[in-house]
């Protein structure tokens, strides 16, 4: 059961719609027993009930100068239907368009709340420690270089650095991904994300508005900025539209008994009131909220889905663009790969272990990437009393036992990334490096392709044989290789001209190619301010499977979106044909009109799950 | 200088546009934008004009959205 929190203007509604619906019921009941007079008061009552929101929004509306205003049109209708004697009609118009606005109404909050979980991703205070005393601030008020406590089940108020403490944090509020992280001493954590099992104490990194949520938000929030052509053209549709219908109707009311009258076909009178009741029926037809709203809640629910997911989208009209990608370009380091060397291979005679051992203690105070793959692998068991570097080489060091080691690059004639590990002078082995796929890519890449994309292409700047390795294992269509950025740039620029080019980079050192695509679509860009500046569409996390989502959900928004344009046009044209010709009464109308909204409305709430 | 504030209770875009005009339409102020989907409202204008400003405003949106109100964020 879905619970539903009404507000004050959705209250009056359900009151209006229950009086109004009561009132009407009874009305029905006395119609059956032929007492005509009550029957009509009551019908007469239902619609006063249930239309006097309308009736006084739509005096508002003409006192302001509005006359094409839905309330408006609405009334125009209901009072009409009484002075032609259509006292039944004039109580249903009232009660379903009542019934179709609440409707409406609830729907637009339920998606509205799906995007404002966003904005629950800012606390509202944070424990500022100030001389050993903690204090509870709001966390506008911090300031960098500040200590904050955050305890189990907070949320991070800020970018922060971990002064004490090592916690588990869940991400998945701003990342999407369910694995929690284990942080502790010099780490930085993120805004927006929970902290889980330990108590932290966190210097200040960032202000509340350029840390990880505050960014966030900022985007989410100017995401409607950049409308799509198909909201474009509802609006003016709809500007147009109705002042024409009601045009109509008024030709439909005067101009044809007018004309019957002066054929001698009929009196005035009587064709006046056979047809000034279909001029009704178009008047509300005419309303254009259930058209008006069908395109932009549409795109809203996708928005809201994807950053419910960790997907960034910055206006709805990438999604459109996402939606027509004919060709995918990737950057391949930290995009592709994980953008760090691993360990993949020892070679030598030697123990393993202790070859590697041996050479982390060499390498321990070295910030080289070879070095942390080393680390990450290696066990500790052996310190450097003295340790060099030199540059291009490798390192060179002496150990507690007196031993030399030396981790220095082989001369020649290796493929990929290795070094040599020598102990006094003796060769020991080698170690194969190697910037690993990441393990969603290749069923990422397999669904973009099935959901429609024509080319995935590789762009790198690494050397063609690492390149061609990687595009075979990922079944590249084409991989270019030792690019330097403008080069990229270039590739990218001459694609466009031949369809809808979408970028994926980690906005690094991309962010030309990023904004000259089509669609430019950084990589897990947690913490980096660059790369969600230059995207289009922002994927919190480092898989890749959020990018074939992100593009198998535009397909469906914009397939949704083109489904309620024409549910919408199509029932709003076929009713108002119908009412031209008599065939379909005031009631048809109302009913076209709220189910259509309904419809639209169902609609697009179905892209939020 | 340009304030933002929250509005509550707009469903449709169409509303949201007389919102947007009512407010457009007051003295001193430059620009005036109501985002219907995240219930926003973007206000430019001097700062000294202000108060007064949103003191009309509440009156203008009232006029044409009798639930709507202005929130300060």
């Amino acid at each position: 059961m879905v619970k539903f929190r009404l507000n004050r203007g959705q209250k009056k509604r359900l009151l209006s719609i229950v009086s109004g619906g009561g009132l009407f019921f009874a009305a029905a009941v006395l119609h059956l027993f032929h007492l005509p007079l009550p029957s009509a008061l009551c019908f007469i009552g239902a619609g006063v009930c249930a239309g006097i929101m309308c009736v006084t929004r739509a005096a508002r509306g003409i006192l302001s100068g509005n006359f094409f205003d839905e309330n408006t049109l609405m009334t125009i209708a209901a009072v009409g239907a009484v002075l032609l004697g259509e006292y039944a009609e004039c109580a249903a118009v009232m009660v379903l368009y009542q019934v179709g606005e609440l409707f409406q109404s609830i729907a637009v909050g339920k998606s509205r709340r799906a995007i404002s979980s966003l904005s629950a991703l800012c606390p509202d205070y944070a424990n500022l420690v100030v001389s050993g005393e903690e204090r509870t601030v709001a966390p506008s008020e911090l300031q960098i270089g500040d200590i904050i406590r955050i305890k189990p089940g907070e949320r991070i108020p800020v970018d922060c650095i971990i002064e004490t403490g090592e916690t588990a944090v869940d991400t998945s509020p701003v990342t999407g991904e369910s694995v929690p992280r284990d942080l502790s001493v010099g780490d930085k954590l993120f805004s927006g994300c929970i902290n889980q099992t330990g108590v932290v104490v966190c210097r200040v990194d960032a202000a509340t508005e350029d840390s990880a949520a505050g960014r966030i938000l900022r985007l989410a929030e100017t995401a409607s900025d950049r409308k799509t052509r198909s909201e474009a053209f509802i609006t003016r549709f709809a500007k147009v539209y109705t002042p024409l219908v009601c045009l109509l109707a008024i030709t439909v009311a005067f101009g044809v008994p007018s004309l019957l009258w002066a054929l001698r076909i009929q009196s005035f009178g009587d064709a006046f009131i056979e047809w000034s009741l279909r001029a009704l029926t178009m008047l509300v037809i005419s309303c254009p909220c259930a058209l008006v709203i069908s395109v932009p809640l549409g795109y809203f629910c996708g928005l809201g889905n994807a950053s419910k997911n960790g997907i960034l989208v910055k206006g709805s009209t990438y999604i459109d663009s996402l939606a027509r990608v004919k060709n995918a370009v990737f950057d391949k380091t930290g995009t592709l790969t994980e953008g760090e060397l691993m360990v993949t291979d020892v070679e030598g005679g030697y123990d393993k272990n202790e070859l590697l051992s041996l050479a982390r203690a060499a390498e321990e105070n070295s910030s080289h990437p070879i070095a942390k793959a080393i680390l990450a692998v290696a066990e500790n068991k052996y310190t450097a009393v003295e340790s060099k570097e030199i540059s291009g080489t490798g390192v060179f060091a002496i150990l507690e036992d007196g031993r030399e080691i030396k981790v220095i690059r082989p001369e020649k004639g290796v493929i990929g990334t290795a070094v040599d590990v020598i102990c006094d002078e003796m060769y020991l082995g080698r170690i194969y490096f190697e910037d690993v796929i990441k393990p969603t890519a290749g069923i990422a890449l397999e669904k973009l392709k099935k959901q429609g994309i024509e080319k995935c292409i590789m762009l790198t700047g690494d050397n063609s044989t690492v390149a061609e390795n990687v595009g075979a294992a990922l079944k590249m269509d084409e991989v270019y290789s030792q690019l330097l950025p403008e080069d990229k740039y270039g590739k990218i620029e001459e694609l466009c001209r031949q369809g809808t080019v979408m970028y994926v980079g980690d906005g690094i050192n991309d962010s030309p190619s990023l904004a000259r695509a089509d669609v430019g679509v950084a990589m897990g860009v947690l913490g980096s301010g660059a790369a969600i500046e230059s995207g289009d569409i922002v994927l919190m996390s480092r898989d890749l499977e959020k990018l074939s989502y992100a593009h198998s959900l535009s397909k469906r928004t914009v397939r949704t979106v083109k489904a309620n344009i024409i549910i919408s046009l199509g029932v709003k044209l076929a009713v108002l044909l119908l009412a031209a010709l008599n065939l379909v009464g005031m009631w048809a109308a109302i009913v076209a009109d709220v189910g259509v909204c309904i419809l639209c409305v169902t609609n697009s709430v179905r892209l939020l799950k | 200088m340009i304030k933002t504030f929250r509005l509550s209770e707009i469903d449709c875009p169409v509303c949201a546009g007389k919102v947007q005009d009512a407010i457009a339409a007051i003295d001193g102020v430059k620009m005036a934008r109501v985002d219907f989907l995240v219930l926003k409202l973007t206000i430019e204008a001097d700062e000294e004009d202000f108060p007064k400003i949103m003191k009309k405003a509440a009156k203008a949106v009232r006029r044409v959205e009798p639930d709507c109100e202005i929130e300060e964020i």
